[in-house]
């Protein structure tokens, strides 16, 4: 179980998170709602360890910029004491995720772009397998830079799916895509997600439906 | 194409003014013209003291080039992940770029004397643009991949070669092409003031000593042909490197 308390997050005294409490059961699925700039990324952005909840020192964040901290700093943000809220549940998760913006490597193609995130942990399913019916079989070897934005978005999400990960994040993950190929991968989340713990930021409350999502509003 | 026949005009133009201007001038000390600067590159290409002399001479700048390039994309990378040993180097490298090249030469000639003075030369003049260079690209990373492979545990070598090398390399391939200039300038003349057995330095000083501009112009010449073509191999090599070109 992740848990969640009264977590904070100021930027230049401006408060973006104010006392969040949320508590995700292990492998369940879950929509977190609410209006835009109401930190939902914050929230996502400080579960994936980028960003620390205030309370807990800044400069921990700083000097771990090289890959493989992160979960460094999720610890760190666990150890806090309680009553500058705290995090609980994520000591030693893998955590795969869609960011907002698709950060795929430009220059290579679907299949190994999906192959280099799968770092030391190796894959939980081949790329390929995962491409299938999802992206036109054409477009598997071409640089990501000559994909449409949809097809990117697309090789994002299986992206996140395929690599050995406990935690699944998604940052508006259907996000620009017709309706069909939205719920093509919808079911491929779904398949895919192999009982992992998946939250998804959404606008719409379809996505939960279509999902099964238990919906969280943050506000 | 239409380009490409304009340049061809416009350099034979510029020879035609040349060879113009040395009849007018008339004075073979002062000033040569294409004509007579052809014929002395004649002279010289059939010997095998030139070929000879031409490959010392590039081997020796070259040497010291890619020593320089080795080392400052190495420092420069080492600099990024350390902002203790960047400091460090801040003072070094800066003065590496404001002392004359002319001191370095007298110093290095004092020092290991002037069989590879061009080597060191070159070495000294390349390095500090490599390594800046390598740091500005290293810099330009793009943060949100960063993040991203960091969120995904992805290693530190898939992470140097799929996030770092695409920024880093327009600024490797800008910094070659300063740096590689910079390097024959530099090297030549550092043989000039050492003048090392069967150098083109040497040729130079001997130019100069027999006033022979017919001469000093062919071996400027040659100089200006070799360090073009070394110069587009190396980007050739470097470019295959540059992961933004397929794969």
């Amino acid at each position: 179980m992740i848990q969640v308390k009264a977590v904070s997050k100021s930027y230049n005294g401006r408060k973006v998170l104010d006392r969040f409490t949320m508590q995700l059961e292990e492998g369940g699925i879950y929509c977190l709602m609410g209006a835009s700039g109401i930190g939902k990324t914050t929230l996502l952005r400080i579960l994936m360890g980028l960003e620390q909840p205030d309370g807990v020192d800044e400069s921990r964040t700083m000097i771990h910029k090289r890959p493989g901290r992160a979960e460094e700093s999720r610890i760190a943000a666990q150890k806090n004491v309680p009553e500058t809220g705290c995090i609980s549940g994520l000591e030693h998760k893998r955590i795969s995720a869609v960011f907002q913006e698709n950060r795929l490597c430009e220059y290579a193609d679907a299949v190994k772009n999906i192959r280099l995130a799968a770092g030391r942990d190796g894959l939980l399913t081949e790329p390929e397998k995962l491409l299938d019916g999802l992206l036109e079989p054409e477009a598997w070897h071409r640089p990501m830079g000559e994909l449409s934005g949809g097809m990117q978005r697309r090789v994002a999400v299986l992206r996140a799916l395929a690599v050995k990960s406990d935690f699944l994040i998604m940052d508006e993950p259907f996000t620009g895509l017709d309706t069909e190929t939205k719920d093509k991968l919808i079911a491929a989340v779904l398949e895919y997600r192999s009982g992992r713990t998946l939250l998804v930021v959404s606008h719409q409350e379809e996505d939960a439906h279509l999902l099964g999502a238990e919906i969280i509003r943050i506000s | 194409m239409k380009k490409q026949y304009r340049t061809v005009i416009i350099i034979a133009v510029w020879i035609l003014l040349w060879q113009l201007a040395a009849m007018v001038i008339n004075k073979r000390i002062i000033f040569v013209g294409p004509a007579e600067v052809a014929a002395a590159l004649a002279g010289q290409a059939v010997k095998v003291e030139f070929w000879v002399t031409v490959c010392r001479s590039s081997m020796r700048i070259c040497g010291g080039f890619l020593a320089a390039f080795v080392l400052g994309v190495l420092m420069g990378i080492l600099a990024d992940r350390c902002g203790l040993l960047r400091e460090f180097l801040e003072p070094a490298v800066g003065l590496l770029q404001s002392v004359p090249v002319a001191s370095f030469v007298i110093l290095a000639l004092i020092w290991i004397g002037s069989e590879n003075l061009s080597v060191l030369i070159s070495l000294i003049v390349v390095f500090p643009v490599i390594y800046r260079n390598t740091l500005q690209g290293m810099k330009s990373a793009d943060e949100k991949m960063l993040e991203m492979a960091r969120v995904f545990r992805i290693g530190p070598m898939r992470t140097f070669l799929y996030i770092y090398r695409p920024a880093l390399m327009p600024y490797l391939i800008s910094a070659s092409r300063i740096a590689f200039g910079m390097a024959w300038k530099s090297g030549v003349a550092a043989e000039v003031i050492g003048v090392p057995d069967r150098s083109i330095g040497e040729k130079l000083y001997m130019a100069k000593i027999y006033l022979s501009t017919a001469e000093l112009f062919a071996w400027t010449l040659v100089i200006i042909v070799i360090s073009r073509v070394l110069e587009h191999l190396f980007l050739l090599v470097l470019g295959m490197f540059d992961v933004r070109r397929g794969r």
